[in-house]
């Protein structure tokens, strides 16, 4: 047993005969140090790694050319103590920092690449090193953010492939320096270039038809270097909108900043209008779209929404991620469905954390956060860019049956803070009862009041300003009858607590669009937003969207949004709408006019037209056979023997191995070469080619033999 | 199914292992790049496929090969691959059966022409009648090898190597005295003066020796002797096979029974050739030239029947008396003794010839011979000789073994 596993060791280790193929080598070096510069372009190492790692691959692979020949037993036992080094280093700090793997872990690879470049000498060590290589590209796929990363893959792949074909061609014991005088360069560029192409589309084929499963079971998720606690910190926002609902405003854009969003405030006033810009806010890694919660509004002011009650606690803290928070809205952990969302932050924003609603674990930077009353959570420092931090929740929307049957009856005496309204203009009053007139039940009602507004009132960003004095809600119902999100969730709002049913508004941002190849939400700051939650006794807080346009999104992520072909189409959508319709108008251009009856017959004819003609071509040419006979075709191959004939009598024999045009190639610097290829290439063109042989060229076989006959006897005088 | 198998080797494993292993993490950290590495690495699988099958279509090869060879020695073969198809193909790998460790390659097939192909190999000795040719492609990356087997016709001979040997001392006249070997058989057109005779019809006159015509009264003629050399039988003992491929004891043997033949064609011996067929039975040439009697070396294979007593039977079946029996062995499990009697009983000689087993076996130092088997035959009168690997056959051949060399 002991004998027959040290067989197998000693198989398994056995020294491989070198690789000499320089240019494999080369290939392979780069596709390393593509992978290594994918790796290190996401910016979390140092810049002593970021020198000494591609330096250290290089010298690698220089030194392991020039030893290749030797055992180098020294040099392997050296870089198996640098091996455990640096996996030692790898676990000390995954113990030091166990909360996101994968920059220890490309670290680890980087190293072990480094050092695996010393000791390259066979074939399958070459293989070895295009893994690892793989290994590191597919590590900065995990870190990269953007789509970036996507020239290094083909960067990769270029080389990579270029590689596996050196190898190949140097496992077949043929020379590339040989190999490039044996193997036409055009057919070759464009065979490599429609295979590139072929390989692309599969590659595209398989991408789009791959399934996309639920994930992110992983645990320890990523967040930035801890930041202290600041000490003066009591609660409250940092860097938010000054939002003052008493102040007079002056009723024009400017006061609108296309940055920030006036809702993620202590308060939102209803009396300012702007567009948000299209800049990336974050990024967002989650297992489902999701609302990211902000700020949760209980006080309608008539102009705007306040917070009030109380100020917020700091939850608990803790010297090891993650920060458990408490479950305010206990009610509303209906369902178990799991959501994990990770937030790059990439514009600066205020201290509000934002969450999926019901967030119970929270990976963040930071050794506590505040939490208000209603779950809204905040930090004692601003999010600036490059903050990362992380978010485990659990909810699940209540099914729409079941809400439906819930009576209006609420024991909760915290939910009659949600219902207080000030002072409403009757016709709002008379509006809320004429919506939900026969309806009993809460639920009924939201959907009545929820529909009644998508009909009434239409979505738009540049809504006429209002009078100072008029009722921001009672203006937007009943005069501009236009809005933005605020003034539908808070119209909405105001209408369920007339129903008598308790309700808040919530802002935050959309879930973002849906970036298909990089796995990210990317969230604008044109997609801050407000939607509303209503509040159903066992059941807690509820969202509602009536915002038209706006739908809460889908838990789910299987069905056939799961293939990412409708993620794509939506992605394409939201980035390339200008591009897409232009196409979109010239296909409708061409459906117009070549897809009606007439048409179609067109184009059939044609295709059966052409594909007729190309079935001849294809018919006769296989039809033909590879030696026609016939007078002139016997004619030029007596012609190349009396060459061979005259040749040899001159000296000039072909060997056996030797193919005519070898042949032919070799008498290049010989008297009548000129004739000799002439003479050879009618030859081939008998034996190997289609196309008969023409009188015409049989007399130009003649000429060739007589020019070469007194090329000889020139030379001879 | 099966072909399939054949196909998938370490490579395609590790790539769709690869495959695997990035769509599973993509999933599960939700890092949707590493989707792109999953579909690049499955389409790198996906279209190595079919360009390695694509490529041994429409192909069609033949092999051209001399009719003989001497085993061991260089020899050229041509492979001729003519692609039908409209498109080049490139990087293709020929494996002939008739040459496994040659894999001569093709860098570049154009369309609808036809390459040629040589390389030059070693072929252990035997008779190639059939030998399948083929051609794979793992073109471009090397990942998945397709293939394509042509059953192409060799009818190639690979004679044994043989030793032109000055001399075979134990054949030799007055090698022993009373042994002679050369015996006075009768008349002939030699020289020496054997006696008269009556005249008969076609007699020249320059023969009739007058003073005995004159003296008898009738006309009597001088009759000469003519010298012929005694018949040798070499018989091959095919079993008890040791060694490596294209180097085994029968091989040794073929080599040792063709310099032997070729020594007593030379000098005049006529020839008998014996050994063993497991399925035909016994096998016989009688006085082949040299070519006959080296195409019959050149088929003999090893047959577990052909044992040395019955080699023995059959050999005394087919000498007769006064000729020299040469056997040529490396089974040495035989009842020696047995052996010589049944050869000695038609009043022959025997020789034998032993070709040291322990010598050829695979991994081992040569080592002295089992010596039981000489010894068994020095008892029994026979003339033995030891052939060990790779010792001349010459030097082998000019001394017999002894007992007290050892």
């Amino acid at each position: 047993m002991f004998k027959r596993a040290l067989a197998r060791y000693r198989a398994i280790n056995k020294k491989l005969p070198s690789e000499n193929s320089i240019a494999a080598r080369v290939a392979v070096l780069a596709a390393i140090l593509t992978g290594t510069a994918a790796v290190i372009s996401q910016g979390y190492f140092g810049a002593v790694t970021n020198a000494i790692a591609p330096t250290g691959i290089i010298l690698g692979f220089v030194y392991s050319w020039r030893k290749r020949d030797n055992a180098n037993v020294g040099l392997k036992i050296m870089l198996s103590f640098a091996l455990l080094f640096v996996t030692f280093y790898f676990f000390y700090i995954m113990v030091a920092e166990p909360y996101d793997t994968r920059v220890p872990l490309a670290e680890l690879f980087l190293w072990i690449q480094v050092l695996h470049s010393f000791d390259v000498p066979a074939r399958r060590d070459l293989y070895f090193s295009l893994v690892a290589g793989l290994v590191l590209i597919s590590m900065a796929g995990t870190l990269a953010l953007d789509v970036s990363f996507i020239i290094y893959l083909a960067l990769f792949m270029m080389f990579a492939l270029a590689a596996l074909f050196l190898t190949h061609v140097s496992e077949l014991g043929l020379q590339p320096r040989a190999l490039s005088r044996q193997i036409p360069v055009g057919p070759t560029a464009a065979a490599l270039a429609g295979l590139s192409l072929i390989l692309l589309g599969i590659s595209a084929i398989i991408y789009i038809v791959t399934p996309r499963l639920p994930g992110m079971r992983v645990q320890s998720l990523p967040f930035s270097a801890e930041r202290a606690l600041q000490a003066a910190f009591r609660g409250g926002l940092l860097n938010g909108g000054h939002v003052n609902l008493n102040e007079r405003l002056p009723m024009s854009r400017a006061t609108f900043s296309g940055q920030a969003y006036p809702g993620f405030s202590e308060a939102l006033d209803l009396r300012v209008r702007g567009r948000l810009s299209r800049d990336l806010m974050m990024r967002v890694k989650a297992t489902n779209p999701v609302y990211h919660r902000a700020q949760v509004f209980d006080t309608y002011t008539g102009k705007g929404w306040q917070q009030g009650g109380g100020k917020p606690h700091k939850t608990a803290p803790t010297d090891r991620p993650p920060l458990a928070l408490p479950q305010l809205d206990i009610e509303g952990a209906v369902g178990a469905r799991e959501t994990i969302a990770s937030y790059y932050i990439v514009a600066d924003q205020p201290n509000i954390v934002f969450a999926p609603y019901q967030a119970s674990l929270l990976y963040f930077p930071a050794a506590a956060v505040w939490q208000d009353k209603d779950s809204a959570l905040t930090s004692s420092f601003s999010l600036d860019s490059g903050v990362v931090y992380s978010t485990v929740s659990h909810y699940d929307q209540a099914d729409p049956a079941r809400l439906a049957k819930i009576p209006g009856i609420y024991k909760n005496k915290d939910v009659i803070a949600y219902l207080r309204l000030p002072s409403l203009p009757a016709r709002d009053v008379r509006l809320a009862s004429e919506i939900t007139a026969g309806l009993d039940k809460p639920y009924g009602k939201l959907a009545a009041i929820q529909t009644a507004l998508r009909q009434r009132c239409g979505y738009s960003l540049n809504a006429p300003f209002q009078r100072e004095d008029q009722d921001a809600v009672d203006f937007f119902l009943f005069n501009s009858r236009r809005g933005s999100c605020d003034q539908f969730a808070s119209a909405f709002v105001v209408l369920a607590r007339l129903n008598g049913i308790p309700a808040r508004l919530v802002t935050g941002y959309a879930p973002g669009d849906y970036n298909p190849l990089t796995g990210y939400y990317e969230v604008r700051a044109e997609q801050a937003h407000s939607w509303a939650e209503a509040y159903f006794p066992n059941y807690g807080w509820i969202a509602f969207d009536p915002t038209p346009g706006f739908a809460l999104p889908e838990p789910a992520v299987f069905g056939s949004d799961s293939f990412i072909m409708q993620r794509l189409s939506d992605y394409a959508k939201a980035n390339f709408g200008p591009q897409l319709r232009l196409i979109q108008r010239w296909l409708a251009v061409i459906r117009g006019t070549f897809l009606n009856v007439y048409g179609l017959a067109v184009l059939l004819l044609i295709g059966a037209l052409a594909g007729g003609l190309m079935l001849a071509r294809v018919r006769r040419r296989d039809r033909m056979p590879i030696n026609p006979a016939g007078e002139a075709q016997d004619a030029v191959i007596a012609a190349y023997q009396e060459m061979l004939t005259i040749l040899a009598a001159a000296g000039r024999p072909r060997r056996l191995p030797e193919t005519p045009s070898e042949f032919a190639a070799a008498q290049t610097r010989n008297p009548g070469a000129v004739e000799i290829k002439s003479l050879t290439q009618l030859f081939e063109a008998v034996l190997y080619g289609r196309r008969a042989v023409d009188e015409e060229q049989a007399g130009a076989a003649q000429t060739a033999l007589a020019g070469l006959l007194d090329a000889l006897k020139d030379r001879r005088g | 199914m099966a072909r399939l198998s054949r196909l998938i080797n370490q490579k395609v494993i590790t790539l769709l292992s690869l495959a695997l292993a990035m769509f599973l993490i993509a999933t599960n950290v939700q890092a949707a790049l590493l989707y792109l590495v999953s579909s690049a690495l499955a389409a790198l699988v996906v279209i190595s496929y079919a360009v390695a099958l694509w490529s041994v279509r429409g192909l069609s090869a033949a092999r051209r090969a001399p009719a003989e060879a001497f085993e061991h020695v260089p020899l050229t073969l041509e492979a001729v691959v003519h692609n039908g198809g409209r498109w080049p193909r490139a990087l293709l790998s020929l494996q002939d059966d008739l040459a496994p460790c040659v894999k001569p390659a093709l860098a570049w097939l154009p369309g609808r022409r036809a390459v040629s192909k040589w390389y030059e190999t070693t072929l252990p000795r035997g008779i190639y009648n059939y030998a399948s040719f083929t051609v794979s492609c793992a073109a471009p990356f090397g990942i998945w090898t397709a293939r394509r087997t042509f059953t192409a016709d060799a009818a190639l001979t690979v004679l044994p190597l043989f030793e032109d040997i000055p001399t075979l001392p134990i054949l030799e006249a007055m090698s022993s005295p009373a042994e002679t070997l050369h015996e006075r058989r009768g008349a002939g057109a030699g020289y020496d003066y054997l006696g008269i005779r009556d005249y008969r019809r076609g007699d020249s006159l320059r023969v009739v020796h007058w003073r005995s015509s004159a003296r008898r009264g009738e006309l009597v003629v001088k009759e000469f002797e003519e010298e012929i050399a005694s018949p040798v039988t070499v018989t091959v003992v095919s079993a008890g096979v040791a060694g490596e491929t294209g180097n085994t004891t029968l091989d040794a043997a073929a080599r040792l029974a063709a310099t032997i033949a070729n020594y007593c064609l030379t000098s005049g011996h006529p020839l008998r050739l014996i050994g063993w067929d497991d399925t035909a039975g016994p096998l016989s040439l009688d006085r082949p030239n040299l070519a006959q009697a080296l195409e019959w070396l050149a088929a003999l294979k090893p047959a577990a029947g052909g044992t040395p007593e019955r080699l023995a039977e059959e050999t005394a079946v087919w000498v007769g008396a006064r000729s020299t029996v040469i056997m040529v062995t490396a089974d040495v499990n035989a009842d020696w003794r047995g052996v010589a009697a049944a050869v000695e009983s038609r009043r022959v000689r025997l020789l034998t010839v032993l070709v040291d087993r322990a010598s050829f076996a695979a991994g081992k130092k040569p080592s002295p011979a089992d010596t039981s088997a000489a010894t068994a035959l020095a008892q029994s009168r026979a003339t033995v000789y030891i052939y060990r690997k790779d010792e001349s056959i010459t030097a082998c051949l000019s001394e017999p073994w002894r007992a007290t060399a050892r």
